[in-house]
């Protein structure tokens, strides 16, 4: 897959602006941390790359290919995934139901085939088998057949990260994948966004603690007020004083 | 004809308006339509019928008691029913569809009572009417149009410039902000529900005033309300006013042009159309917010 | 004997009924106020055809299921793109005017005197004449629905359906084309309301307006809430006891104007009373909607 772009994107909502001149570039590789104040536009700035927001201008790209106006679910199967800040999960069905409904292109999903079951069962079978990988994968295994509502907050982020890597995104956007978890949770996450990292897919996170930015991302966003103020990896960012005092104060 | 036409769309509207406010009200605080308003529509009606006619009170007495009966009723629906619900975290289908059975119970009691046969309100004998612009219009009417402003622009200076107006307003846009910021939402969505309904009640009695009322009325009432609700747009009283009138011409109009049996086909066309090509409706704002 | 099987017949009939607009409600979350719309649909192709053309059931009742889907693309695509609400709103206007078409469309529908003289059904020479072959007729027809929404609800596409009833936004964004999804499954539960509008016609062999109105769709809606929304037996428990219980009013002897009122009055404050207090219903687990 090509980089997702976006160019000089704007965005205000009833006179409060949420994006001002966003430009940027998400490679389809490393690890990427966003970080601002509460405010800055980060999620704003996901949810027009995924399209969930339509920008009041500008345009966002996939390669050569313009996505500005696609619906999310397009842009999604074109292997752009993300997670949400507050958790999005299917908390009344099985851990591994809401897995299997991310696969993508499935044919019992249209309805003649879904009524007549041919092929479905075949393919149904293929899914569990990714699915089941995929939970073991994020180690909720042992937790498939429960509810996903049962599960703990850390163990829902895990499982969210497990329905995006199902659609089989290339570029995953992340919500805050760490706030909220317990501690020793948090180690257990970073390490499975490390090895997400290494099967050559690009992973996109907001993240407000600095400390989790500096151990795994490779480059940082800082944003404010809807702009991009500084880019760069994270060891020449967050050295930078005057990004640290805006950051912090 | 085409000024006849136009004299009934605009008491038609007008009758309608009240209840379309009332419910358009509803809709921005609670997040759904209300259907025992036209429980307070239909029950206003009958209460001024039965003070009017069994304890001989007059017009003027037996209307505002109708309407504070249509107020109590939308207000006790809210303390009794919907408050519960939300405290129980329940989805706004919940409330609608308790709403529902709410205005079900009440139009078949009224059936129950009264019988199916016809009840109105009329000041006297029906009467030819005053000329004006090349039609007729009854001195009903006249009362109706006037009175449907004065509630326009009435709630129109409410909303801009008191307090209940901008808390009301606050409420509509994000209830849980409106909480944090030290509004007791549940006070103002009783003071809001009573309004709605003495606005549904007073709707009723203008409808009464110029044509014949049966219990069922309610519905098709309440239909080319929440439609009316919808092309107005989310937050705008003048919108939804529009709306109304728009519907009522439609109506008018479509009967003219096409025959009878096509009446009131009208309501849906012009929903389909706004659907279709306007969805944010007169004033802007598509009613329901897309959380993201 | 007779009495009891008509009993059963009607009961198969709302069971069809139900359980199709369980698919919608129970399963996707969309309320539909417009089920008996799709109702009439069914029953009044079944009557126009089989009287004016003399078509066999089994072709009539096809027709009317195709008619009922195709016609419910026109109120689904354009409300489903927006917000759920508008779809209410939509299904509302589109039963209040499918009503007054029945009612006033005099050339076709011959309006409140309703269609006479509807034939009884022959199926492969079997020739359907008693209240026991009706039965058997009905739940056929029960069958067929159940089977249908089981197939869907316990497939991939069903799978789909239940995430966009608890969260739309999450189904989108893993890829789901939700229109496509909320636009099939309410031209489904539209054509299986039909069928069982077929049924109802060549049962009662008579149609009019006055079986379609928006309290139809009302009673529909409250046997789902009843039974107990996206369950697998809620829509035939729902069925049975909102046929059944209204039947002891027939016993007290009320002229039958009064009846019919003291039946929607228990319509209505079961509805309440199951919302304020069991919105799972008597043998769901979740509720209506999110």
């Amino acid at each position: 897959m090509n980089a997702l772009r976006c160019q000089i994107v704007n965005k205000s909502f009833g006179g409060v602006q949420a994006l001002l001149d966003v430009s940027l570039r998400f490679p389809p590789s490393g690890i990427t941390a966003i970080i601002g104040p509460n405010g800055a536009g980060k999620t704003t700035l996901v949810n027009v790359l995924t399209g969930f927001v339509r920008p009041d201008a500008g345009h966002c790209y996939i390669g050569a290919q313009e996505i500005t106006r696609w619906p999310p679910h397009r842009i999604a199967r074109t292997g752009v995934g993300r997670t949400f800040q507050d958790l999005r999960l299917i908390t009344q069905v099985s851990v591994l139901d809401n897995v299997l409904v991310a696969c993508p292109a499935q044919r019992g999903e249209r309805l003649l085939p879904a009524l007549l079951r041919f092929g479905v069962a075949k393919e149904e079978t293929r899914n569990c088998a990714a699915a089941m990988d995929l939970l073991r994968f994020v180690e909720l295994e042992s937790r498939a057949h429960d509810l996903a509502g049962e599960l703990s907050y850390g163990q829902q982020k895990l499982l969210a990260l497990a329905c995006c890597l199902a659609t089989q995104a290339s570029i995953l956007f992340l919500d805050e994948p760490v706030a909220g978890v317990a501690p020793q949770m948090v180690a257990e996450i970073l390490d499975r966004l490390r090895a997400v990292s290494c099967q050559h897919k690009g992973i996109v996170f907001i993240e407000h603690d600095i400390s989790v930015v500096r151990e795994i991302a490779d480059q940082v966003i800082v944003m404010d007020d809807g702009k991009v103020v500084a880019q760069g990896s994270p060891a020449e960012v967050l050295e930078r004083p005057e990004i640290m005092e805006a950051y912090l104060g | 004809m085409f000024w006849q036409l136009s004299l009934n769309a605009i008491a038609g509207a007008s009758a309608v308006i009240p209840l379309t406010i009332g419910c358009a009200i509803v809709y921005w605080i609670n997040g759904f339509f209300d259907f025992a308003l036209g429980a307070s529509f239909i029950g206003s009606v009958y209460c001024s019928w039965v003070l009017k006619n069994g304890c001989g009170l007059s017009l003027g007495a037996a209307i505002p008691l109708g309407v504070g009966v249509g107020a109590l009723f939308a207000l006790l629906t809210e303390a009794w029913a919907y408050r519960p619900l939300r405290n129980k975290r329940s989805s706004t289908l919940f409330a609608m569809l308790a709403s529902l059975g709410i205005y079900i119970v009440v139009q078949n009691f009224i059936s129950l009572l009264f019988g199916d046969s016809t009840k109105s309100l009329r000041l006297g004998p029906v009467q030819a009417g005053i000329r004006i612009l090349g039609g007729r219009i009854t001195k009903a009417q006249v009362l109706c149009v006037v009175g449907s402003l004065c509630v326009i622009g009435g709630l129109i200076l409410l909303q801009a410039l008191t307090r209940a107006g901008k808390v009301l307003r606050a409420i509509a846009n994000d209830a849980t902000l409106a909480i944090i910021v030290g509004i007791t939402a549940d006070k103002w969505k009783l003071i809001a529900h009573a309004l709605a309904g003495g606005l549904a009640g007073l709707s009723g009695i203008f409808m009464a005033m110029n044509v014949d009322v049966s219990p069922t009325l309610g519905m098709g009432a309440f239909l080319a309300a929440t439609v009316a609700v919808v092309i107005g747009g989310f937050g705008s009283i003048p919108g939804v006013a529009l709306g109304a009138a728009l519907i009522a011409f439609a109506n008018q109009f479509g009967v003219w042009k096409l025959s009878t049996q096509w009446q009131g086909c009208a309501t849906f066309i012009i929903l389909l159309a706004f659907m279709i090509l306007r969805p944010q409706g007169f004033s802007g704002r598509p009613i329901g917010k897309v959380a993201v | 004997m007779d009495y009891l099987l008509h009993i059963v017949i009607i009961a198969a009939i709302y069971t069809t009924l139900a359980v199709s607009l369980d698919l919608l409600a129970g399963q996707t979350g969309l309320l539909s106020l417009a089920h008996a719309a799709f109702y009439g649909i069914g029953a009044y192709s079944s009557a126009l055809l089989a009287t004016a053309l003399h078509l066999p059931i089994l072709v009539s009742v096809l027709a009317g299921m195709l008619c009922a889907a195709v016609v419910s693309l026109l109120v689904s695509v354009p409300s489903l793109r927006l917000h759920d609400d508008y779809f209410v709103i939509a299904t509302f206007g589109f039963q209040m005017i499918l009503f007054s078409i029945f009612n006033n469309w005099v050339d076709l529908t011959h309006g409140p005197l309703g269609i006479a003289g509807i034939p009884q059904p022959t199926i492969f020479g079997w020739q359907i004449n008693s209240n026991w072959k009706f039965a058997c007729l009905g739940l056929l027809f029960a069958c067929f629905a159940y089977f249908v929404v089981g197939r869907l609800s316990h497939s991939p596409f069903g799978r789909v359906l239940r995430a966009i009833r608890q969260d739309e936004v999450f189904a989108r964004s893993i890829g789901k084309n939700t229109l496509k999804f909320k636009v099939a499954a309410f031209a489904v539960s539209a054509a299986l309301a039909a069928s069982a509008g077929s049924l109802y016609a060549h049962y009662i062999s008579y149609v009019d307006p006055s079986s379609f109105t928006v309290m139809e769709s009302i009673l529909v809606i409250s046997m789902v809430i009843i039974g107990g929304p996206a369950s697998t037996w809620g829509p035939l428990i729902g069925a049975a006891v909102l046929v059944t219980l209204p039947e002891a009013l027939r016993f007290t002897g009320l002229p039958s104007a009064v009846a019919a009122n003291l039946r929607q009055v228990f319509y209505g404050a079961l509805l309440v009373i199951m919302m304020m207090f069991r919105p799972q219903g008597l043998v769901g687990r979740y509720g209506f909607g999110r």
